[in-house]
């Protein structure tokens, strides 16, 4: 217990007080995170159900779902294809490793600053100029930071920058997996997609359910890459934690009338769909016995 | 067991510790600062006796806490950080320490001071540093009254400042660089095209329009980051703020019917429709139209803050004829064409700072004229008196805040809503890109606020 004291104790106070608070707050109204308790005025419900009947409250929560299942499947699928290839044998592999994860060491105001300036510059962009040049007008055409597609090249570039850790997760996870099995299904004449299918994808199932979740935790935060391309609040790439943001400190220039009660309502709201899609992805990923 | 005890008393203690943190809070009550300041003689402007020249009451050296909106590797705190050596020079035995939070201050000073921070002076911008309002500043009206800062301060910067104080004329806030949002736009193109006087009326503002486009420019452009300054600025000439910032609160949808959304967004699909808009204006995310249209020259005019001539300036170079001219005034404006708007970052003096003649003469200090200058010329800032001489590319800003009439806070608008913003931003952004109509445009705003 000497040992786990203190560890308990900052548990306590830096993650159960916070969260305590923010419950409370969440049935107040104030304007802001540190008003005294004595300002506090209860107004029950009304932060939800002004949430739950809000329009913009809706956009965000269906954003997160576009960003979490479509930018999920394109993430997991591009990061464990990745580790498979990587894991085949393919020349060249550290520099390979090292090039997809590359993205990662930039920081995502840089990233997403490229993708906005220079890929999808809607006149000299690469994006533009790569397609031209092969004769995809159609797509050259498209105007990636207009309302309409706006958001999916938000998402675009978020995959991008998070393909290369969730690839790194996978390869250690197939690493892990003994040799000796892939030689004896090669002997018993199974293909790759066979071996993959029969041999990796049962084996790392841990690791699958380990980067759905981290990938359902990014998604609910989804906040920097929404703010980059939008930096005035838009319905199209609002999400609830930049709405949470907006409504707890506003935006530069622009007196916005805070409502803290209202963003820690928002805030628990974040905290109970991260815990009810890992509930959720328990279940449907349930823990198998052998794992490497 | 003793360890089930021990581990259940921690919770308990940590929950106590929660509940306690709620109701708790170590800044001193309003009550409680007036009554210290009436204590120290400091409301009535009184002398302590026993406190000489930066010394406090008992000899000790004087410590002034100064939060800047900016970080230490700026332009700005270097010039800052010379004037507080000259201020602690002329006043022995006062000390300066300064937290350079940068932009981030504005999200963590009134957390700070609830907290208990020791923080003597706090800087921020208008809008935000106007929040903490007579709860935590102090009113410096009695300290300023009759000094240089006082003189000093350009008419239109201290009745700006004035305006947030609690009664609208007291000096809560000291302004410390203000901005002007305005047209900024290339006098070359303007020259080429024809275009001799500034339009004043919105139809004189299509004319000149029309004009830059036959010389083969875009006449406008703008970034996503600046269109609520632009239909701000419009919707604040027709209505005035405060009826922009009823209209930005407004969830039941009703001020959203009046007849002035239609207006204004009938006049500016006009400008898309005949091609005064760039192509791009709708999809431009901050900065793409600023440096890769307005910078480069091919388009005319950017809806902008003063800030703008400072921000290009590696891609502009010393050669752009950079020009500022007024928003034209709708039909049925209640402003006159001679209006700008404008924002500022302000000082403040925290309630509970010991020393307010010591923190407002180190204001001063930052006010001075040699300040200023520095500022204007260091940091192509935009001066809070009268009498700076302003570098090049902003004599533009000096002529226009010189021939203006009048001003309101930028966007027009001091008081909105995230959601309704969210709502009303994407729908503008359609309507500037052609997807939606100006009926289509009052719908989807009127819609998606109810």
């Amino acid at each position: 217990m000497g040992a786990l004291g203190p560890a308990l104790l900052c548990f306590l106070v830096m993650f159960v007080y916070p969260l305590i608070r923010t419950v409370m707050m969440s049935f107040h109204c104030l304007p802001s995170i540190s008003s005294r308790s004595a300002d506090w005025e209860f107004v029950g419900l009304k932060n939800y159900t002004s949430l739950f009947t809000s329009s913009v409250f809706h956009s965000a929560m269906g954003n997160i779902l576009k960003i979490w299942l479509i930018g999920g499947v394109a993430t997991i699928v591009l990061a464990l294809l990745f580790a498979v290839i990587l894991t085949s044998g393919v020349k060249w592999k550290r520099f390979w490793r090292s090039a997809i994860y590359l993205p990662n060491t930039v920081s995502a105001v840089a990233l997403s600053t490229m993708w906005l300036q220079y890929v999808f510059h809607n006149k000299f962009g690469l994006l533009k100029q790569l397609s031209s040049a092969v004769g995809l007008e159609g797509l050259a055409k498209i105007n990636w930071t207009s309302p309409q597609y706006l958001f999916w090249g938000m998402l675009i570039s978020y995959v991008y920058g998070c393909v290369g850790y969730f690839m790194l997760i996978f390869l250690s996870g197939i690493e892990r997996i003994p040799r000796d099995l892939y030689e004896s299904a090669i002997l018993d004449g199974a293909g790759s997609f066979k071996q993959f299918w029969h041999i990796t994808f049962p084996l790392i199932r841990g690791v699958f359910r380990t980067c759905v979740t981290l990938w359902t935790i990014s998604s609910v935060n989804f906040f920097t890459w929404a703010k980059m391309f939008s930096p005035n609040i838009n319905v199209k790439t609002v999400t609830p934690v930049y709405l949470l943001y907006n409504k707890v400190f506003g935006e530069a220039n622009t007196g916005t009338v805070l409502d803290a009660g209202s963003g820690a309502a928002l805030g628990v709201l974040v905290a109970l769909l991260v815990l009810a899609a890992h509930l959720i992805m328990n279940r449907i990923l349930k823990e198998e016995e052998l794992e490497y | 067991m003793k360890m089930k005890k021990l581990g259940t008393l921690l919770l308990t203690a940590a929950m106590m510790l929660g509940v306690a943190a709620c109701g708790g809070d170590s800044r001193e009550t309003t009550e409680q600062g007036n009554q210290k300041q009436e204590e120290n003689g400091q409301e009535s402007g009184q002398e302590d006796p026993g406190k000489e020249a930066g010394q406090s009451g008992d000899g000790e050296e004087i410590v002034l806490t100064y939060w800047a909106q900016w970080s230490e590797n700026e332009t700005q705190a270097s010039v800052l950080k010379d004037a507080i050596a000259r201020f602690e020079e002329a006043h022995a035995g006062v000390k300066v320490e300064v937290n350079w939070a940068g932009r981030d201050v504005r999200d963590i000073l009134r957390a700070s001071l609830d907290s208990g921070n020791k923080i003597d002076i706090v800087e921020g911008s208008h809008d935000n540093l106007s929040l903490l309002g007579e709860e935590y500043l102090m009113d410096l009206t009695t300290y300023v009254a009759g000094t240089d800062l006082e003189s000093s301060i350009s008419a239109g910067m201290a009745s700006f400042a004035k305006s947030y104080a609690p009664d609208g004329k007291s000096w809560y806030y000291i302004p410390a660089q203000p901005f002007v949002g305005a047209f900024f736009y290339n006098k070359e193109i303007f020259a080429e095209a024809g275009v001799e006087a500034m339009p004043a009326t919105w139809e004189e503002f299509l004319d000149c329009c029309q004009k830059i486009k036959d010389a083969g420019y875009d006449p406008i452009t703008v970034d996503d980051a600046y269109l609520p300054a632009m239909n701000g600025h419009y919707l604040a000439m027709i209505k005035g703020v405060d009826w922009v910032n009823q209209l930005f609160t407004d969830k039941t949808g009703e001020l959203w019917s009046d007849p002035a959304i239609l207006q204004m967004a009938v006049d500016f699909d006009e400008l898309r429709e005949k091609g005064y808009f760039a192509q791009t204006v709708g999809s431009n995310v901050f900065p793409a139209a600023q440096n890769g249209e307005f910078a480069l020259g091919t388009a005319a005019m950017y809806y902008n803050g003063s800030w703008l001539p400072n921000e290009v300036a590696d891609i502009t170079g010393d050669e752009f004829q950079w020009g500022a001219m007024f928003f034209p005034a709708p039909e049925g404006s209640e402003y006159p064409y001679t209006t700008y708007t404008t924002g500022c970052q302000f000082y403040g003096v925290t309630k509970d700072c010991a020393y307010p003649e010591e923190a407002v003469a180190l204001l001063a200090e930052f006010t001075s004229a040699t300040t200023q200058q520095a500022l204007t010329d260091q940091a192509q800032c935009i001066p809070v008196i009268n009498d700076v001489v302003l570098p090049q590319n902003l004599v533009c800003v000096g002529e226009l805040m010189e021939a203006g009439t009048d001003s309101f806070v930028w966007c027009g608008c001091s008081q909105e809503d995230p959601e309704i913003r969210a709502i009303f931003n994407d729908a503008f952004n359609e309507l500037a890109a052609g997807l939606i109509d100006p009926n289509g445009f009052v719908e989807k705003v009127q819609s998606g606020v109810k």
